[in-house]
């Protein structure tokens, strides 16, 4: 575990108490953002991306896949999470398993709304074949707020992600698809409707955004939240008390600052597809 | 509720190749470079120092850096790699654990250092016989996870190092920030324990991890004003000022870590008053264009 | 199934090499600054992550010498076909990880570092054949990032027997075919070989030609990886002495 000593701790309260953090940001600050697309030529998309300290690689392989009758979603998106050995000089077997669950099982909770791919291109043919997005993680340095590392991460790899065209023949019942080979017939996923997390780390009386390890490491309560482009509230997880005012005020917070992340993240995609 | 003037969040995004285009200053090589298993070139009769070793008829290098030459010694040292500590040595350590009469310290090296109970000053006497009570008071003394800074006493056959703290000087750390750095930009030096120029004091530990610590005592020593007025708490404003002194210090050793930069008093201040001429708020010191742009200057404006 | 022609009547391979060349090599050292030593190395469109923590505190029984554990997996989107093996758990994955433990226990100084230990990550980001040969090379790379003493830098290269032509560094498509496969691990100076592992039968004159064109490889590897150090060391020294105001060194 990240070693805090009581000097530590009780000199980060007091400083966190006058409005800057050990690092010199803002109470709600995040750290700079490095990222990278099409890191993984084998991928459909991919990307890498640095939170502080923190750094994640998210693969996306995309694929046709045969779906229940009763479903009428035209996307099965899969996530894993795997913390590699190298991430941290702690993670031990048992440990990492359990991050790497709790991760897991936010990313399926924001992707969970029928909304996030809502594109008619994406259609194929309901209750019979859809499109399976298989979505790898892997966290290779930890340095605290993996969550909002790893959203980033993912939705940057999804906003790269190509879809091939598909054209479907139907004869007697039966559908034939044929997956169109030419790599420039591919359509870029839309991803207005893919959340990113935010989270606040409660230290002493105070919330701060994007804690590092050591903040996490001496926080009573944590507040998560995936927020889309629309502004839309996708998933909402908070431990430690929490009062309702506080967490409107929160919320409002979040709204505004995920838009300008979203922004950014996008700007940076594009900029570094243009060049 | 509290009203933060902080409230609008900034967001710094840009891409990694921007970050790895980092200079890489040309070098003049005044000594032979070796990796592990090269020759050392070198004449007969030399004395055989760390990071060498002979096999057969040759001499060669057990890692990568620079050849050293001192008279018939002929090192090779790591440019960087854990901390390996020299009697002497003053260092910032971890309590990792407490365990029967000894602490066990994390100081960035191989293994763990150990501190004996009989190789810290207890309250009311130096020489003082150790009785089963304070052994039993371990904790209250120095617990886990505290920092401590201590002095290198000796080091054991196989590289256990021994620490002490029998001096005023050392002991437990409080009202300050941590951070570690690579033990090789540290130098040694005669002092490790310095008043900077903006009124923060530091201790550069030997091992590469740093404190950075606001000094009661010397803060009202220096200040002739508060002098006069010992009574007069200081105002939360001047406290709020002194901690942001100590956060830029603090990304400045960051900073200087980052571009592997010798870590020393006067290099610390150099990249602190860029930024202070610079006029770059300490929240944005650590954004990667700004760090270039301090690194820049520095480099251009060095005299030294 | 008729199989694909390996090599053409030009003698280039499928990746358009000629059968005596290795993929283009390049590695970055230090790119994870929490761990003691780290090293990103792509063989072509193989790419790996070493990562390398200690000589650190070994909380067991002690031990005259150090001790090294390694760890080896491959993530999930690293091949085409996303097969779900390549976990640490994996039995490929295991004895890959303990070949490279026993090849590193041979070269490293242990005996410089009682009751500690050396821990080895590698996790594979994208597999086009060669991992074993990518892996070993660049956990030798993060050793020195680290500044752990070693004997000789370790450096590999596989060979194949294929269409009657010998080649080295093979690619996946090369590895996928049944034939005669060497891979190995010398120390770069003294080509003492410190791993070999042969897949497929063959005869003894194909093994010799096999490890020679190996050998071979494993020497074009080292110039590749030698410079890099070299390279990454110098700026790191020059960085190091440029403002510095005292002596030297202390």
């Amino acid at each position: 575990m990240f070693a805090v000593s009581k000097a530590e701790r009780s000199y980060l309260l007091e400083t966190v108490e006058t409005g800057t953090r050990l690092d010199g940001r803002s109470l709600y600050e995040y750290r700079p953002i490095s990222l990278q697309v099409g890191v993984l030529p084998s991928a459909s998309g991919s990307s890498r991306l640095r939170l502080g300290e923190t750094e994640v690689l998210v693969g996306v392989k995309v694929e046709v896949g045969e779906t229940a009758e009763s479903s009428t979603e035209n996307v099965h998106i899969y996530f894993t999470v795997e913390c590699s050995g190298s991430a941290s000089a702690d993670f031990l077997g048992r440990e990492a398993e359990n991050w790497s669950s709790e991760l897991q099982k936010a990313l399926e909770s924001a992707y969970s709304a029928a909304s996030v791919f809502d594109d008619e291109r994406l259609k194929l043919v309901p209750g019979k074949f859809c499109w399976v997005f298989k979505v790898d993680i892997l966290v290779l340095d930890t340095g605290g707020n993996m969550l909002d590392a790893i959203g980033m991460a993912t939705r940057t790899a999804l906003s790269t992600t190509l879809i091939p065209r598909v054209n479907i023949q139907q004869s007697e019942g039966t559908f034939e698809l044929e997956i169109d080979d030419n790599p420039s017939a591919c359509d870029n996923l839309k991803v207005e409707g893919a959340p990113i997390f935010l989270t606040f780390s409660l230290i002493g009386s105070h919330f701060v955004l994007d804690p590092s390890v050591q903040e996490e490491t001496c926080s009573r309560g944590r507040l998560s939240v995936a927020v889309d482009a629309n502004g839309d509230i996708c998933y909402v997880c908070s431990f430690g008390l929490l009062d309702a005012v506080e967490l409107a005020r929160l919320l409002t917070i979040m709204k505004k600052t995920g838009k300008v992340l979203l922004d950014r993240l996008d700007e940076c995609v594009r900029n570094g597809n243009s060049s | 509720m509290d009203k933060q003037k902080t409230q609008d969040a900034s967001v710094f995004v840009r891409s990694f190749e921007q970050q790895e285009a980092t200079l890489a200053p040309s070098v003049a090589k005044s000594s032979q470079f070796v990796a592990p298993g090269d020759d050392i070139l070198s004449q007969e009769n030399v004395v055989r120092g760390h990071g060498t070793m002979v096999q057969g008829t040759r001499l060669t290098s057990t890692v990568a850096g620079l050849v050293e030459r001192v008279n018939k010694l002929v090192a090779v040292l790591p440019i960087r790699a854990r901390y390996s500590a020299e009697v002497g040595d003053v260092v910032v350590g971890r309590i990792r654990d407490v365990v029967s009469r000894r602490w066990k310290v994390d100081v960035n090296s191989r293994q763990d250092a150990v501190l004996l109970l009989s190789a810290v000053n207890l309250p009311g006497g130096v020489q003082r016989r150790r009785t089963y009570e304070d052994e039993l008071k371990m904790r209250e003394f120095y617990d886990q996870d505290d920092l401590i800074s201590a002095e290198v006493q000796e080091l054991k056959q196989d590289g256990l190092i021994m620490l002490h703290t029998r001096s005023l000087k050392y002991g437990k750390l409080e009202n300050g920030i941590f951070i570690s750095v690579t033990a090789q930009l540290v130098k040694r030096s005669k002092k490790h324990f310095h008043h900077l120029p903006c009124g923060i004091d530091i201790i550069l530990g030997n091992n590469g991890y740093v404190w950075i610590y606001i000094d009661e005592t010397t803060a009202y020593a220096e200040d002739e004003e508060e002098r006069t007025f010992p009574e007069k708490k200081k105002s939360a404003k001047s406290n709020i000022d002194q901690t942001l002194s100590a956060i830029r210090i603090r990304n400045s050793i960051y900073i200087l870590d980052l571009y592997f930069l010798s870590i020393q008093p006067e290099t610390i201040m150099l990249i602190y008053e860029q930024t202070i001429q610079k006029e770059i708020p300490v929240q944005h010191m650590l954004r990667p264009d700004i760090m270039n742009d301090i690194y820049r200057r520095v480099m251009n404006t060095k005299e030294m | 199934m008729p199989r694909e022609e390996l090599i053409s009547p030009d003698g280039l391979r499928t990746d358009g090499r000629r059968p005596l060349e290795v993929r283009k090599i390049t590695c970055r050292m230090g790119i994870l600054p929490r761990a003691d030593g780290s090293c990103h190395l792509e063989m072509g469109n193989t790419i790996v992550l070493a990562t390398v923590y200690g000589p650190r505190e070994l909380s067991l029984r002690p031990s005259s010498s150090g001790i090294i554990r390694c760890e080896y997996s491959m993530a999930t989107f690293a091949s085409t076909d996303r097969r779900r093996r390549g976990k640490k758990s994996d039995r490929n994955s295991v004895e890959i990880a303990s070949s490279i433990k026993k090849t590193f226990e041979s070269v490293l100084l242990t005996d410089l570092f009682p009751n500690s230990r050396v821990d080895i990550f590698i996790q594979v980001l994208q597999a086009d054949g060669g991992e074993r040969s990518a892996a070993i090379n660049a956990v030798s790379i993060a050793m020195v990032n680290a500044g752990i003493p070693m004997k000789d830098l370790i450096v590999s290269c596989s060979a194949g027997y294929m269409e009657n032509t010998t080649v080295m560094d093979l690619n996946n498509i090369e590895t996928i075919v049944r034939e005669p496969q060497l891979t190995i691990a010398i120390y770069a100076h003294s080509e003492k070989v410190a791993m070999a592992h042969l897949e497929s039968k063959a005869s003894f004159e194909i093994f010799e030609n096999l490890m020679a064109v190996a050998k071979n490889g494993c020497m074009q590897v080292f110039d590749v990886l030698h410079s890099s150090i070299e390279k990454y060391s110098l700026r790191l020294v020059a960085s190091r002495d440029s403002i510095s105001t005292m002596g030297s060194r202390a």
